[in-house]
């Protein structure tokens, strides 16, 4: 410890202190905190009261025997760090039985969260509360309660650690104020399955332990860092892991190279005695812009002078004709037009910009080009599948005048933002022909994942994809998704399920080994209505997911100017065949769910709770928490909880998970509507399960809200 | 790097959540593989009116740029973003819109002087750090070059650069070409926040 204080200092020392100008070249990517070997951010084995800024997404990967962890990381919140830790323990089998393990080392998931209590200021340090595996198997259960501070160019940590994090050499100071907290007592007995959340052992147990140490910032080293700590890590027989690791020594080091801002590799030397390396991935998404130059400007229409005068001179018939030739080209696709009275009235659809003020802004940059000087206002209606989501009426004048300066802001208290009739375009003077049906279709790679089995780490096939939608009629659509099986490694995938309860989602093995050729994912029907303002509806029918088919409905009442809906769906369904073509299992059932929802306006954070009948014919509610950024990025936990007992869901007790969504036009240089989603389950069980049918009416009224509107019109002249 | 992962990820369905896709493969691809590199061809050549430049930073998307104004030996050149990269005797000088700017304030008027070491004071921008001692050491040797189909004899002048304060060194690149001294191609880093910027020119005089 001496020696690693004197260190520390001598850093300290050489380094001094920088200009701040300076120190953004000398010690770049200095706001990006790094992550340690556990897979959060911290020290090297510890953790710190540091966290990357909500909307952060990451993913570490480290080794450090006898563990090799890999974890996938979100921040919600700049105060809130959720994670998913996936550890192979190669000192230990897959289970206990070496028949079923065969040479499967034993795999361990879990759940992380840390939570920032107190913000850095100038003398106080940040301080943050952290649960290591609250929701697993318990291998590395522990709490901390951790501080961090900046002082020149290095950040100081200091925490006290209970669980597997306590050496036991302080006295519990909880333990003092209440005696519940002298043990790690388990308020779990008898019917556990794993999985559940272990209250009684948070900040328990006689004695805990204090860590430390400090994350050195070296000068004009690319925002290279050493880390140094004192590890309180218990790695003895009643510690961390199922078997003792050894540990020489305290202290260990840790060498961290920031190759670009978002790539961090690391080698370290812990415990003395075994050498560690890693690396991490992360990105922050939480801005409208996310460092990707967009060449897709607002177009500009040539010669749009001789547009103007045309029009100005003819019926409006040319300005409704040359207003659809231009939207066209432009990805907006105008269903009905109207002048009356000075105002423009155009009804519109569009399937190319994330952002609908954004498609808005496009519409209205593109009609103030070739509309004659008669018009003075726009009133731009979106409708979605035949559905009407919402309307703005843009003054001319003041769109001209902040368009230079892009004052998204003063527009905003120009326009009206309002729910519109559904059938207001019904008296249009301009509708267009279209040609129904129409197709469009894409191919995509798609690879399918079986993480962490006793057969194997990694199983998993690589196909090609085909998706389609079919409009055969503006409110009525056919979707399809079909693949084709390039390669695949599922031969060695054996793992039967061994659910008591209707097999409606453990067979998966089976369904993966089935289909490998080529399968149908999806082939279904579905009918829109809006038959009153807020109040919509469908029904759909066919292959509604892998695993089910079936005919149903769903109705939703989603009042424009309020942050609530309240839905019901109910569908009938059978099984499909393992095969994931056309046949069928003998397995039927009725489905259906009440649904609410309400996004927080300020914080974009949904809250949707579904409560009904699932498809193992349990019956329940399903909760589920989400967070929307700017770029499109949302990311959110769900948990499930029905009637059925621990013994019969099976092991994790309850079905619980996270995901995230986040648009392809962060990657690349042009607008797009498209998102590719992560989700993960730590276990796939049959409980709580829900029938996933594409289009769900929420998704599909997105649009359908004043807040959302107004959430991104800064991108109005994007 | 992120970009790359989370696009593996995003097509990766774990566990029985919805499998997600991606829109277009080939962009993916450009994003793992890097951009395919174009030639400039003779037609390209000749369909161009004015002098342009063809740029790339990194294994990034090409982009063109044409020259809009000459000022005191001073070339501006202009892209389709309003990115404008300013050229003396070939070398970069000053750049405009990019995520991060520099600029050297004073350049040297024979900036491919290989009798001694000379020094350059430079402005960085975003985040700003303002004249900056950024010493340089140029070496020589001759090499050859394919040039819109023709090789040509070219000086291939190695810059090796230092700014002490910040810790930055690199190498800069120059073929110049031996008949006309014009700087044909040019592989400069010109930020510490960026890939190093490769320039190719095309002089329509």
């Amino acid at each position: 410890m001496r020696r690693s204080l004197i260190l520390i200092t001598l850093l300290c020392i050489v380094s001094g202190n920088a200009h701040a100008q300076l120190a953004d070249y000398i010690y770049p990517y200095f706001d990006q905190p790094s992550y340690s070997n556990y897979g959060t951010v911290g020290l090297i084995q510890m953790p710190s009261a540091r966290l990357h800024k909500g909307g952060t997404i990451g993913f570490t990967w480290s080794h450090s025997e006898p563990y090799l962890r890999g974890s996938v990381m979100g921040n919600p919140f700049d105060w809130f760090e959720a994670s998913y830790q996936y550890t192979d323990v190669n000192n230990k089998l897959y289970s206990d039985s070496r028949e079923f393990s065969g040479s499967q080392s034993y795999k361990d998931k879990s759940f992380d969260a840390k939570f920032r209590v107190l913000k850095e200021q100038k003398y106080l340090p940040q301080v943050a509360v952290g649960f290591r595996d609250f929701g697993g198997s318990s291998l590395f259960s522990s709490e901390f309660i951790v501080a961090s501070k900046l002082i020149g160019n290095i950040d100081f940590t200091l925490g006290l650690g209970f669980g597997t994090i306590s050496d036991k050499t302080i006295s519990n100071p909880f333990a003092k104020i209440d005696s519940r907290f002298s043990s790690r007592r388990r308020n779990i007995d008898g019917d556990t399955q794993g999985g559940e959340i272990n209250y009684g052992t948070f900040f328990g147990g006689e004695k805990a332990g204090v860590f430390g140490g400090a994350e050195i910032f070296l000068p004009k080293l690319n925002g290279a860092r050493l880390k140094i700590e004192y590890d309180s890590t218990n790695y003895g027989e009643d510690g961390e892991g199922y078997l003792p690791v050894p540990q020489d020594k305290k202290v260990n080091y840790s060498f961290v190279y920031p190759v670009t801002k978002s790539f961090q590799v690391k080698l370290g030397y812990i415990r003395n005695n075994t050498l560690s390396f890693g690396f991490s991935l992360s990105g922050n998404y939480s801005k409208r812009s996310t460092g990707i130059t967009k060449k897709d400007p607002p177009p500009l229409v040539p010669n749009s002078r001789v547009y103007r005068e045309i029009v100005n001179a003819k019926e409006a018939e040319y300005l409704y004709k040359s207003s659809l030739k231009f939207l066209t080209e432009n990805k907006i696709f105008m269903q009905t037009a109207n002048v009356r009275n000075n105002k423009y009235e155009i009804t519109y659809s569009q399937s190319k910009y994330l952002n609908s003020a954004q498609a808005v802004g496009r519409l209205a940059n593109i009609l103030d080009q070739i509309s004659p000087k008669v018009i003075e206002e726009f009133s731009l209606v979106a409708i979605n599948a035949d559905q009407s989501m919402f309307a703005v009426d843009i003054p001319r004048a003041e769109y001209q005048l902040y368009k230079k300066q892009r004052k998204t802001d003063a527009l905003l208290k120009a326009v009206s933002i309002y729910q519109p009739d559904p059938k207001q375009h019904l008296d249009h003077d301009y509708r267009p022909r279209t040609k129904l049906p129409t197709t469009i279709w894409k191919l995509s790679p798609a690879i399918r994942s079986q993480i962490g089995g006793p057969d194997g780490f990694y199983f998993g096939d690589f196909s090609i994809a085909f998706h389609s939608e079919t409009l055969l009629r503006r409110n009525f659509n056919i979707l399809s998704v079909a693949s084709v099986g390039l390669f695949n490694n599922f031969d060695d995938l054996k793992l039967a399920s061994d659910s008591i309860l209707p097999h409606v989602r453990t067979d998966i093995v089976k369904y993966l080994k089935n289909s490998d050729k080529y399968h149908i994912t999806r082939l279904q029907t579905n009918y829109f209505m809006n038959p009153y303002k807020s109040l919509y509806a469908k029904v759909s029918a066919g292959i509604f997911e892998p695993m089910f088919s079936g005919y149903g409905g769903e109705i939703l009442y989603k009042p424009f100017n309020k942050n609530f809906g309240v839905g019901a769906e109910i569908w009938k369904v059978r099984q499909r065949s393992y095969r994931q073509l056309f046949g069928s299992l003998d397995y039927t059932t009725l489905t259906g769910h009440i649904n609410f929802y309400y996004r927080e306006p300020l914080t974009r954070v949904l809250f949707h709770v579904k409560g009904g009948r699932f498809l193992a014919e349990d019956s329940g509610f399903s909760f589920n928490f989400s967070r929307e950024f700017k770029s499109g990025l949302n990311m959110g936990v769900f948990f499930s909880l029905t009637d059925i007992s621990k013994a019969e869901f099976g092991e994790g007790s309850f079905d619980k998970g996270f995901f995230f969504n986040i648009p392809i036009q962060v990657f690349f240089d042009q607008y797009s509507r498209g998102s590719s989603g992560f989700g993960l389950r730590p276990l796939t069980r049959d409980g709580a399960q829900p029938l996933t049918v594409a289009q769900s009416l929420w998704s599909v009224t997105n649009q359908a809200n004043r807040d959302q509107i107004i959430f991104g019109w800064d991108g109005f002249y994007d | 790097m992120i970009r790359i992962l989370l696009i593996l990820i995003s097509i990766t369905g774990c566990g029985n959540l919805p499998i997600a896709y991606i829109q277009n493969f080939s962009e993916v691809n450009n994003v793992i593989f890097g951009f395919p590199d174009y030639e400039i061809t003779d037609e390209i050549y000749e369909n161009y009116d004015n002098s342009f430049m063809k740029i790339r930073f990194g294994r990034g998307p090409h982009a063109i740029l044409i020259l809009a104004y000459i000022n005191d030996d001073v070339y501006e050149w202009i892209g389709s973003d309003d990115v404008r990269i300013f050229t003396y005797n070939g070398r970069i000088i000053r750049t405009i819109g990019l995520p991060h700017n520099f600029e050297s304030t004073n350049y040297s008027k024979d900036n491919f002087a290989l009798d001694n070491s000379s020094y350059d004071l430079i402005n960085l921008y975003n985040p700003d750090l303002y004249s900056v001692k950024m010493e340089r050491v140029l070496q020589s040797k001759e090499s050859k070059l394919d040039r819109l189909g023709e090789v040509i004899d070219i000086y291939r002048i190695t810059e090796r650069f230092r700014i002490e304060s910040i810790g930055w060194t690199g190498k800069n690149i120059y073929y110049q070409n031996k008949e006309t001294m014009n700087i044909e191609m040019l592989e400069q880093d010109i930020h510490p926040r960026l890939p190093t910027l490769k320039v190719e020119y095309y002089l329509k005089y």
